[in-house]
């Protein structure tokens, strides 16, 4: 089945073709959520982003992907999720609750020198992570992680090309600065431990 | 640390070369935070949030009929409401009285016509004749 029937079964609003969406889409829209809103709790968006897509699957024309228009929803939705959680006061990020373990240490590359990859532990990762903006954290999941293509993110964030660009260019950089932050601010306590 | 090179390398713009040990040692960090970062946001979305939704897109898909329905219902019944305690219904002793004595009224005129009254149309009659 190729992509313009799954398209027009939903448009039609089969059932099997939202459960075959679901099966598709679903651990993406969870995951670009999560990088945007920095929450585990992403349930709640990806039933909104289904329903967003059964109200307005009619209107779809098919002059981008699927799949992007889809991201697009996604971060529309959460774009309107973070305002609702603003004006709730509630505090959004996780990142640094509970992330340690097993689970989150990734295998190390034979080819990476030992002392450099020990330096970089998950918590100082994901600290770094929190201290990014939403925008920013979007940007390097879609194009570091997904892989996605400029033009692409470009229609999914609604902005320019050359914008995406050298915003994702100044987050990677951030990022990394964060890291080196973090690294000194560790040095710098275990010091300051040492002498007491 | 972190430049336009390196940037470049990361869009596939430019290749690394095999000398550059600090350019690469640099890219492997970056490699090893984006591992960290996928593992973090990894979803996996539960059985039970797709039965959710599914019944929740079936009860929107079946609401526009639900609606119609419950407005044709609605409209029905007012338009039955409406005839039964708001139209003004002649009333019915008036009306079964009032037919019969208007065609018992004819009858006995007809009966009581008099006959000097019949006597003196015909005389009308011949001399309007002669005329």
């Amino acid at each position: 089945m190729n992509e313009k029937q799954l398209v027009e079964a939903l448009k039609r609003g089969e059932k099997w073709a939202y459960e075959k969406l679901y099966n598709e889409y679903a651990s993406r829209i969870g995951s670009v959520a999560k990088s945007f809103l920095g929450a585990d709790d992403v349930d709640d968006v990806v039933q909104e982003v289904m329903i967003r897509i059964f109200k307005g699957i009619k209107k779809f024309r098919g002059d981008s992907q699927l799949s992007t228009w889809i991201h697009r929803i996604t971060v529309n939705v959460c774009k309107d999720m973070l305002m609702k959680y603003k004006k709730r006061k509630e505090i959004l990020t996780d990142f640094s609750e509970n992330e340690e373990g097993p689970y989150y240490q990734p295998k190390a590359h034979e080819d990476v020198p030992r002392d450099t990859f020990n330096e970089i532990t998950v918590e100082k990762v994901l600290k770094a992570l929190e201290n990014l903006s939403p925008e920013d954290r979007l940007l390097i999941k879609l194009r570091d992680i997904d892989e996605l293509s400029y033009e692409e993110i470009s229609r999914i964030i609604g902005k320019p090309l050359g914008t995406v660009k050298s915003r994702l260019h100044y987050a990677r950089k951030r990022l990394r600065e964060m890291l080196e932050e973090g690294e000194k601010n560790v040095e710098r306590s275990s010091q300051q431990d040492t002498r007491w | 640390m972190w430049n336009d090179r390196l940037n470049r390398i990361l869009d596939g713009e430019e290749r690394i070369s095999k000398d550059d040990e600090n350019l690469r040692s640099e890219l492997l960090i970056y490699k090893r935070i984006m591992e960290i970062y996928s593992m973090k946001l990894d979803y996996r979305p539960s059985n039970n949030l797709k039965d959710k939704i599914l019944r929740k897109l079936e009860r929107r898909k079946r609401l526009p009929i639900l609606i119609l329905s419950t407005a044709g219902i609605t409209a029905l019944f007012l338009i039955l409401f409406v005839q039964f305690f708001f139209t003004p219904s002649p009333n019915p002793s008036s009306s079964m009285a009032g037919i019969p004595n208007e065609i018992n009224l004819n009858e006995k005129n007809m009966v009581s016509f008099p006959n000097d009254l019949v006597e003196v149309l015909k005389t009308i009659e011949l001399v309007s004749d002669g005329f």
